[in-house]
């Protein structure tokens, strides 16, 4: 009978060890696809910081009168993060054809490659730059969106990893002292760079931006930024203080919030400036 | 014996604590209750301009919210014209032609994205109006219902899908529905990190738990 249970704390004891081993394999396998992963972000962050910059337009007064019927330039504020260079043919060849654009928000760890998948919107959200499944997956828009963020609302998606990475700091904007001192985004793509300004900061239900309202008309956007700025939340950070109109172009930075899955924190931006990069090099 | 039901509850805690809540968070924003009706409107089409009448119409569990216009230059018995009166009006999404319409999309996978009836006091054989639906993209699948006299539903292939701008042919005119049968998302992706690390340390504890104490059982 002694021997009996012997047999069976012993067999207890060996299917908790594997169970002990697998657990562990499982947690250490994890840190190194996400460490991977986040060193091939850094990786490319660092090899955007290596790039020359674009030189800002000349500040003195132009030598001859300009032209009469050329196009007047837009004015480039004086912002470091707007001198930005992205090298889109090498990330396009070396990393990920997908990539159309890259996204920064200073002083936050969001300073990513925007991808869109030519036919399928959810591939970025399961699979990474180098092809492999898994998280944390991209920083993506869906084929709704245009890539040159003509539309009216361009949505933007995110991991919410709780490393940190992807779109986990747009939860700062949840203190409002945080907005105040970042109220910008900026994207580049390949022939232009756009800073864009944050008006609101919210969790939202998880219903589909692109699909829940209708943007084609000056009545449906006007009606959507009235549902926006009527959010009465404890946990919205709104600064009416930023004039948005019907006929402005938005972007909504969306990811998730904890284990909420029924929501979405979004952050969303308007167009404050679209500076050609052939205005800042000349 | 004891000790191993004190250290099974203190696992037990440690996971309940590590848990979220389980209640329902309260509505934070929105007007709209997916599968609820949104309010309608109707008005007259002015042939001519696409800015004529709009409706918007909520079925089938999805809160597409879209709107129903129409173009101008409608062909009536191959002549083009652009002065016919053209009524378009929102059918309710209670009505029988909804639930007509909305049973067949989820039988057939699709979606219904708008329900209108069109009117056009004339006589006619054919008359082909360009509708312009927001949010149709140019390639997708677009089925037409169409309300016969006889009571019967028939299903007509657009002439044409473009963005936004559904072409249809007709050879009488009555409720009209319009499905799509391609797969629309209502859902914005989940971005969470729903990894199982918080499962697999909480496993690892338990099991080294177990282990020890099965273990020190056998040694003894």
């Amino acid at each position: 009978m002694k021997k009996k249970r012997s047999v069976i704390y012993l067999i207890i004891t060996i299917v908790c060890l594997v169970i002990l081993v697998l657990a562990i394999a499982y947690i250490l396998k994890y840190y190194e696809n996400a460490s991977e992963k986040e060193a091939m972000y850094e990786s490319l962050q660092a090899s955007m910081a290596g790039l020359p910059l674009p030189s800002p337009a000349p500040s003195a007064a132009p030598t001859e009168a300009p032209v009469a019927t050329a196009t007047p330039k837009p004015e480039i504020p004086e912002d470091a993060a707007l001198l930005r260079a992205v090298d889109f043919a090498a990330l396009q060849e070396d990393t990920c054809a997908d990539i159309y654009a890259w996204i920064s928000i200073p002083d936050t760890r969001i300073d990513y490659p925007v991808l869109q998948h030519p036919s399928d919107d959810t591939y970025y959200l399961n699979y990474n730059l180098d092809g492999s499944k898994g998280y944390p997956g991209c920083i993506y828009t869906e084929r709704e969106n245009s890539r040159d963020f003509s539309d009216f609302n361009t949505v933007i998606y995110g991991h919410n990893m709780k490393n940190g990475s992807m779109f986990h700091d747009l939860h700062s904007y949840e203190d409002e002292s945080f907005l105040p001192d970042h109220p910008y985004v900026y994207i580049y793509t390949p022939d232009r760079v756009m800073r864009y300004r944050i008006f609101a900061a919210y969790p939202y239900d998880d219903r589909h931006l692109l699909y829940s309202f209708d943007y084609a008309t000056p009545e449906g956007r006007a009606g959507y930024l009235s549902e926006i700025f009527s959010i009465r939340s404890m946990s919205a950070v709104l600064d009416d203080q930023v004039a948005v109109t019907s006929e402005d172009r938005l972007i909504t930075l969306s990811t998730c919030v904890g284990s909420q899955n029924e929501k979405r924190y979004l952050v969303q931006a308007v167009l404050v400036n679209d500076i050609l990069l052939s205005d800042i090099n000349e | 014996m004891k000790k191993f039901f004190a250290l099974l509850c203190a696992g037990v805690l440690a996971c309940s604590m590590s848990m979220a809540a389980f209640a329902a968070p309260s509505q934070t924003t929105g007007t709209t209750t997916p599968g609820g009706n949104k309010s309608q409107t109707t008005s007259t089409t002015t042939p001519g301009s696409a800015t004529g009448s709009t409706a918007t119409v909520n079925t089938n569990g999805h809160s597409t919210v879209d709107s129903v216009k129409v173009w101008s230059n409608i062909i009536i018995d191959g002549v083009e014209t652009s002065s016919a009166s053209l009524t378009v009006e929102a059918l309710p999404a209670t009505s029988e032609a909804a639930i007509a319409a909305a049973s067949w999309a989820v039988a057939n996978n699709g979606t219904v994205l708008q329900m209108v009836d069109v009117k056009l006091p004339a006589t006619f054989s054919k008359v082909t109006i360009p509708f312009n639906l927001t949010n149709v993209m140019a390639g997708q699948n677009i089925i037409v219902l169409h309300l016969k006299a006889d009571g019967q539903w028939e299903q007509i292939v657009p002439d044409k899908v473009e963005n936004g701008k559904v072409t249809v042919t007709f050879s009488s005119l009555s409720p009209v529905i319009f499905v799509s049968l391609d797969k629309v998302p209502v859902k914005a992706p989940k971005t969470g990190d729903s990894n199982a690390v918080p499962f697999a340390a909480a496993t690892a504890v338990l099991s080294l738990a177990g282990a020890a104490f099965a273990a020190r059982k056998f040694f003894n």
